[in-house]
C-alpha cells in the first residue's frame, strides 16, 4: 500500500482493509529503511504519529472519520508544529521547539492527518537544490547522485520514494513546483493569499505560499479543500469562499483555451525537454483544448526582479534571529554587537548570508531607487502582462524547469547559474498567480514536469486540467524502482 | 575651567553688560511627540497594553517576533488616529501604508519597527495655542502617524548585562510632528500642554508622562534674526516632564548661541537631557548616519479610509477644549483664567457643568471646585473622577451657601463631613445644627453681650482704633459658633458701633 | 551601479553578520553577478508606472480592539536559557 494515493488510502481505511495504525507503521518502517539514503527527514515523530493513528482508528470505528482521517503525512520543516522541533534546516533554529501550530498544520491536524515527521529543505527556503541544509543534502530518489530540487526537496524526495503519501511544501520562487518536476510529483502553488501564512516561517512575505505536494491532482484537490481558506491571523489572507476542488476535477476541458508563452519555448530550450512538452500539448489538443501563443515580454527580467525583491524582504524577515529570545546564540559575546554579528555569522549558512547581504544592499539608501523601487515597478508591469494574457486564454502552459535534475554539487558554487534554474517558475510568485507542476514524461530516465498557470483563484481550473491529463497518462504513477520495494 | 567654559563665562559677562547680543538671535523649535494610545490591545497583536505588569507577561508570540508570526492591525488605533486628525483639521488621506524601519536593538524584537514613512495616516493640520500674553498662535502640524512602541531595557541589579522586558513592545503610538514654528521654550511648553489636554479630551491617551504615555523629542536650532536659512539643528531626546523640556530647550539654545558667537559650528546630533547636571550632552552610543532601509511592509496591506468612515468617527468627537473654553466664558460668564482652569481637564469641565446644572451660581462653583475640592483631591492624590464627593453632592452644599442657609466658613466643615461620609449636606446641617443665624434680634443680642464683655476695646474703638472692628466681628462670630451671616453681622455691628 | 569590497563590509555591518575577508570576496563576486543581471532593468521605461502594493489590490483588514492573548511567560521563556527574573538577558545596552 506504500504506493497508494491518499484517495486510495482513504478508501482502504474506510473499507477497513487497513487501519491507520498499520499504515503509519508501514510508512515509519519505510522511513527507517530508506531515509538514510535520501536524508529527506529532519525529524521523525513515531510516538506522536502512532498516538494520532490510534485516535484516527477510533474515529473510523465510531463512524466520524473524514476524507483525511488517519492519513500519514509530513510537513516541510518550515511550518511551526507545536511541541516539535521546527528548524527551517538551519543551525539558527536547530534548538527551536515551536510553541504553537501554524494555521495550516492545525487545519490538517483537525482533518485527522497523522504526522510522520518534518521534512528537510534548503535553509530558510533559500535554494533550488536542497544542498543548502544544515542537516545535509537530500538525494533525488530517481538518481541519488542528483538533487531533488528545492527548497522543498525533503518533501519532494519523501513523496517520490513513497516514504509518505503526500507532504506540504512552500513556494516562493518555485520551491514546490521545481522539486515536484524533478521528482515526478504533482505540486501546486496556490494563489497568493489562498492559504494562510501564519506559522509559515517567512522568507519573502509577498511571495511565499504553502501548498500540497502529492502523487496526483486528485490528492492535491483533497488537501486543498482543507488547506485553503481565510485566516484572520494573516493580514494577507484573502477572504474568499473555498470551493470544493473535488467537484470539478472531472469536468470536460473541451474548449479550454491554453496559451503558450513564446518566451518559454525559445530556441535555448533543450530539444528533448521541448519535445516532451510538445507531446503533452498534443494530448491537450486531443482532449479538446484550444492552443494559442501568448507573449510575456518582460519575463526575461524575472531573475533579477525576484532576487532583488525576495532578498530585500528576507533581509528584514530574518533580522529577528539574534539569539536573544530563542534559537542559536554565540558563546561569550563581548558586547551587544558581537552577540548579533557572531550569532548571525555562525547561525546562518552561506546562501542565507549571501541573500541577507543582497537584500540589505538593495534597501540601503544609495541603492534603493536603482534596485528595489525599480524592481517593484517592473513587477507591476509583469502583473499587467499576465492580466493581458489571461484575457485571451484560460491557462498558460510551459515546462516547469529548463532541465531535468542536475547533479549534486554541479551548481552549488555558481549561485547565478542556480538561480537561472527557476526561470519558468519565478514570474508566477511575483504576480501572485496559482500554478501547478505535473509529471509530463521522462528524459533519459529522469522525470520532467509541465507547468500550468492560472489567473488568480482559478485553482479549480488548474486541478481539473491536471487531473484530465493524468487520466490519459501514467507518468505520475511511476515510482523509482529502488524504493518500490 | 576649560577654555570652552572660560569663553562661555566671558560671553555671559558681556551679555550682562549688553543685552543687545541676544536680540540678534532667534530660536527655531520643532517638536515630535509620541503619544501612547489607550487601546486595550496592541497595535498588531491581541496582547494587553496595561502599564505595570510583570515583565514579559504581556508579550505574546507576535510581540516576541517568534518565527512565523504575522501582524494584524487594531481598528481602535486607526479610529483614535483619525479622531486626532479631525481635531487638528488635518488632511486625512484616502489610504495609508505601513513601512518597516529596520535597525538592530534588543528592545526591538523583529529587528524592525512597523511604522509609517511615506503615506502617514494623518496629513498636515494645525493646533492653535494661547500664549501667556493672551495672544493666539497657530502651530502647523506636519503629520501624525501610527507605529509600534519598543520594549524596555533595564540595567539595575545586573552586572554587565541588561534585562529586556517586551511588555511595551507593540503598544500603539501616534507620532505627532510639528513644523518648526515654535520660537521659545515657553511656547514649546504651551504647545505641549495644549496637545496633552487635547489627547486626553479625545480619550485617545491617558497622557501620563511618568508612565511614558506622552514623550517628547525636541529639534532645536538658532539663527540670526535676519537670517533666512535655518541653522543646524540638534535633537534632544528623552524628555519626560514639562519642566525639564523647558529647561533642556533653553539650555540647548544658550549652548548653541555660545558656540556660534565664538565662531564655532553646531554638530547636527542627538543629545540627551541630564536632569541632575541640568545640561544636554551627546548620546553615548552613536550610530553614524542611521540607514533605516524603509520599505512597505509586505505583511500588511494599505489601510483605506473613506469619507463614511471619517464621518462616523466625527460623530464621536467630544466638544474640543478650545470650543469649551470659549463657551464657558459666554455661557457661564467666567473669565478666561477660570475657564482655562476648568477646561484643562475634560472630566473637570464635565464636573463643573454638572454642579452648575443644579442651579448653583457659576462663580461659586468655580471657587469651590478649584479651591476646597482641588486641595482635598491633591492631598489624597485623587483625580476628579475618583472624588468621594460627586457633583450632585457638592452642588447640594453650594446651594445652601447660595441660599444663605450656612456661611462659607461653616460650609468648609460640612465639606469635610461630605468627604468622609455618604450623607448629603442637608442631613449634616440638620444633625449638627449648623444653620446660619439670620434673626436680627438674636444677632443684636450677641453683639450686646460682646460689647459688654470688652469695654476697654470698645473705648479704644470709639477713640479711633478702627482696626478693632475686626476683633469684634471675630468675637461675635466665635460666640455664635460661626453661624452668623457675615454680611448681616457686619451691617448690624457697624450700626451699633457707629451711632 | 558598481559594488565594491568596502560596500560588502559595510552591508555586513548593517546586517549584523560577521564575515571574514575570504567570505567577503566570495560574496562580492556573487553580488556582482546578480547586479550584472539587474542592469537589464535599466532598459525598461518605468517613469509612469506605479509600484504595486499588492497583486490583487486588497486592503488591510481591521481587528477589533480586545485582549485575545493571555501570555504564559514560561511557555515562551523556555525557548532560551538566557533569562533572569522574567527578563531576557543581553550584554549591557548603553543608552
Amino acid at each position: 500500500m506504500h504506493n497508494y494515493t491518499i484517495t486510495e488510502l482513504s478508501n482502504a481505511l474506510r473499507a477497513k482493509k487497513v487501519s491507520s495504525t498499520e499504515l503509519t507503521q508501514l510508512f515509519l518502517a519505510r522511513i527507517d529503511k530508506y531515509d538514510k539514503i535520501l536524508n529527506s527527514f529532519i525529524t521523525v515523530t513515531p510516538s506522536l504519529a502512532l498516538e494520532q493513528a490510534k485516535r484516527a482508528d477510533l474515529q473510523y470505528q465510531n463512524g466520524s472519520a473524514g476524507s483525511l482521517t488517519g492519513i500519514p503525512f509530513a510537513h516541510k520543516d518550515i511550518f511551526c508544529t507545536a511541541g516539535i522541533k521546527t528548524s527551517c534546516a538551519s543551525k539558527m533554529l536547530a534548538n527551536f521547539v515551536a510553541p504553537y501550530d501554524a494555521t495550516l498544520v492545525s487545519r490538517l491536524n483537525q482533518a485527522g492527518t497523522v504526522l510522520l515527521g518534518k521534512t528537510n529543505m534548503d535553509e530558510f527556503a533559500m535554494g533550488s537544490s536542497n544542498e543548502n541544509s544544515f542537516y545535509g543534502a537530500v538525494k533525488n530518489p530517481w538518481d541519488i547522485s542528483r538533487v531533488p530540487g528545492g527548497s522543498s526537496g525533503g518533501s519532494s524526495a519523501a513523496v517520490a520514494a513513497r516514504l509518505t503519501p503526500a507532504a506540504t511544501g512552500t513556494d516562493t520562487g518555485g520551491s514546490i513546483r521545481q522539486p515536484a518536476a524533478l521528482c515526478n510529483l504533482t505540486g501546486l502553488k496556490p494563489t497568493y493569499g489562498r492559504v494562510s501564512r501564519y506559522g509559515l516561517i517567512a522568507f519573502a512575505s509577498s511571495l511565499d505560499q504553502a501548498g500540497p505536494m502529492t502523487q496526483t491532482a486528485e490528492d492535491a484537490a483533497l488537501l486543498m479543500n482543507v488547506m485553503a481558506g481565510f485566516d484572520e491571523k494573516d493580514s494577507t489572507s484573502i477572504d474568499q469562499p473555498v470551493p470544493n476542488y473535488m467537484l470539478t476535477l472531472n469536468d470536460s476541458i473541451a474548449g479550454l483555451k491554453i496559451g503558450l508563452p513564446k518566451e518559454y519555448f525559445s530556441e535555448d530550450l533543450d530539444p528533448k525537454v521541448a519535445a516532451t512538452i510538445q507531446s503533452a500539448i498534443k494530448l491537450y489538443e486531443k482532449l479538446g483544448a484550444k492552443i494559442s501563443s501568448v507573449s510575456l515580454p518582460n519575463c526575461h527580467l524575472v531573475i533579477p526582479l525576484y532576487y532583488i525583491i525576495a532578498s530585500a524582504e528576507c533581509s528584514s524577515n530574518l533580522a529577528r534571529y539574534d539569539g536573544v529570545r530563542y534559537g542559536y546564540r554565540c558563546s561569550n559575546p563581548t558586547d551587544l554587537k558581537d552577540l548579533y554579528e557572531r550569532t548571525r555569522g555562525e547561525g546562518f549558512g552561506d546562501e542565507v548570508k549571501r541573500r541577507l547581504l543582497m537584500g540589505t544592499y538593495v534597501l540601503s539608501a544609495d541603492s534603493y531607487d536603482a534596485y528595489y523601487a525599480k524592481a517593484q515597478k517592473i513587477r507591476a508591469l509583469l502583473i499587467e502582462e499576465f492580466k493581458q494574457a489571461f484575457q485571451k486564454v484560460d491557462i498558460l502552459l510551459g515546462p516547469t524547469t529548463p532541465t531535468t535534475a542536475f547533479k549534486l554539487g554541479e551548481k552549488i558554487n555558481d549561485p547565478v547559474s542556480m538561480y537561472l534554474s527557476d526561470i519558468y517558475t519565478i514570474a508566477i510568485n511575483l504576480a501572485g498567480l496559482p500554478a501547478i507542476s505535473i509529471p509530463a514524461g521522462f528524459v533519459e530516465g529522469l522525470p520532467l514536469g509541465m507547468q500550468l498557470i492560472g489567473s488568480p483563484f482559478t485553482e479549480e481550473k488548474l486541478l481539473n486540467a491536471a487531473h484530465r491529463y493524468q487520466q490519459e497518462t501514467d507518468w505520475h504513477k511511476k515510482i523509482p524502482e529502488k524504493f518500490n520495494l | 575651567m576649560t577654555s570652552a567654559e572660560h569663553k562661555k563665562s566671558m560671553y555671559n559677562n558681556e551679555l550682562e553688560s549688553s543685552e543687545k547680543l541676544t536680540n540678534t538671535w532667534e530660536s527655531v523649535i520643532g517638536l515630535e511627540v509620541h503619544v501612547q494610545l489607550s487601546t486595550q490591545s496592541k497595535l498588531f497583536s491581541g496582547a494587553a497594553t496595561a502599564y505595570g505588569a510583570e515583565p514579559n507577561t504581556q508579550a505574546c508570540a507576535v510581540d516576541l517576533a517568534l518565527p512565523g508570526v504575522l501582524p494584524v492591525l487594531n481598528a481602535e488605533a486607526v479610529n483614535m488616529a483619525i479622531k486626532f486628525g479631525l481635531s487638528i483639521q488635518a488632511n486625512i488621506p484616502h489610504y495609508s501604508i505601513f513601512a518597516r524601519k529596520n535597525y538592530f536593538y534588543p528592545d526591538l524584537p523583529k529587528g524592525y519597527q512597523i511604522s509609517q514613512h511615506e503615506n502617514p495616516i494623518i496629513g498636515p493640520g494645525h493646533l492653535t495655542i494661547a500664549l501667556e500674553n493672551g495672544e493666539q498662535k497657530t502651530i502647523r502640524i506636519t503629520r501624525a502617524h501610527l507605529e509600534e512602541d519598543a520594549g524596555k531595557s533595564l540595567h539595575e541589579g545586573f552586572e554587565n548585562m541588561s534585562g529586556i522586558d517586551l511588555n511595551r513592545a507593540g503598544t500603539p503610538l501616534l507620532e505627532i510632528v510639528s513644523e518648526p514654528d515654535l520660537t521659545s521654550p515657553k511656547e514649546a511648553v504651551v504647545y505641549l500642554k495644549t496637545l496633552h489636554t487635547l489627547v486626553r479630551y479625545l480619550d485617545i491617551s491617558d497622557g501620563n508622562l511618568q508612565e511614558g504615555s506622552f514623550r517628547c523629542d525636541a529639534n532645536v536650532s538658532v539663527r540670526r534674526t535676519n537670517q533666512k536659512q535655518l541653522g543646524k539643528r540638534v535633537e534632544i531626546k528623552n524628555l519626560n516632564s514639562f519642566r525639564f523640556i523647558e529647561k533642556a530647550i533653553q539650555y540647548e539654545i544658550d549652548r548653541q548661541i555660545g558656540i556660534l558667537e565664538m565662531g564655532g559650528s553646531i554638530n547636527q546630533e542627538t543629545r540627551l537631557y541630564d536632569t541632575d547636571k541640568q545640561e544636554t550632552r551627546p548620546m553615548r552610543s552613536k550610530e553614524d548616519a542611521k540607514d533605516y532601509r524603509y520599505f512597505t511592509d509586505p505583511d500588511l496591506c494599505p489601510v483605506v479610509i473613506n469619507a463614511d468612515f471619517i464621518e462616523k468617527i466625527k460623530q464621536t468627537l467630544p466638544e474640543l477644549p478650545q470650543k469649551k473654553h470659549v463657551r464657558f466664558q459666554t455661557d457661564y460668564k467666567l473669565n478666561a483664567y477660570d475657564a482655562s482652569l476648568l477646561t484643562s481637564v475634560r472630566e473637570l469641565a464635565d464636573y463643573f457643568e454638572e454642579v452648575v446644572k443644579e442651579k448653583v451660581p457659576a462663580k461659586l462653583a468655580v471657587n469651590w471646585i478649584m479651591g476646597e475640592l482641588a486641595a482635598a483631591l491633591n492631598k489624597s492624590n485623587l483625580s476628579i473622577l475618583e472624588s468621594p464627593i460627586n457633583a450632585k453632592r457638592l452642588a447640594g452644599l453650594l446651594q445652601r451657601i447660595a441660599d444663605h442657609t450656612i456661611s462659607s466658613t461653616i460650609a468648609k466643615d460640612v465639606f469635610e463631613e461630605l468627604w468622609l461620609s455618604n450623607k448629603n449636606s442637608d442631613e449634616i446641617i440638620q444633625e449638627k445644627n449648623l444653620q446660619q443665624v439670620t434673626d436680627q434680634s438674636t444677632i443684636l443680642k450677641i453683639i450686646d453681650e460682646i460689647l459688654k464683655k470688652y469695654p476697654e476695646q470698645l473705648a479704644d474703638y470709639k477713640a479711633g482704633k478702627d482696626k478693632l472692628f475686626g476683633f469684634f466681628v471675630g468675637q461675635v462670630m466665635k460666640a455664635s459658633g460661626g453661624k452668623i451671616n457675615p454680611q448681616q453681622l457686619n451691617n448690624l455691628l457697624k450700626e451699633k458701633l457707629d451711632h | 551601479m558598481v559594488i565594491t569590497l568596502e560596500d560588502v563590509n559595510k552591508i555586513a555591518d548593517l546586517a549584523r553578520i560577521q564575515i571574514n575577508p575570504e567570505e567577503a570576496a566570495q560574496y562580492l563576486k556573487s553580488l556582482q553577478g546578480i547586479f550584472q543581471l539587474a542592469t537589464q532593468m535599466d532598459a525598461v521605461d518605468t517613469t509612469s508606472v506605479q509600484p504595486v502594493a499588492h497583486p490583487f489590490g486588497i486592503t488591510q483588514r481591521l481587528r477589533t480592539d480586545k485582549i485575545t492573548e493571555i501570555v504564559h511567560r514560561k511557555d515562551f521563556q523556555q525557548l532560551t536559557k538566557y533569562t533572569e527574573a522574567g527578563l531576557y538577558c543581553v550584554p549591557l545596552v548603553l543608552e
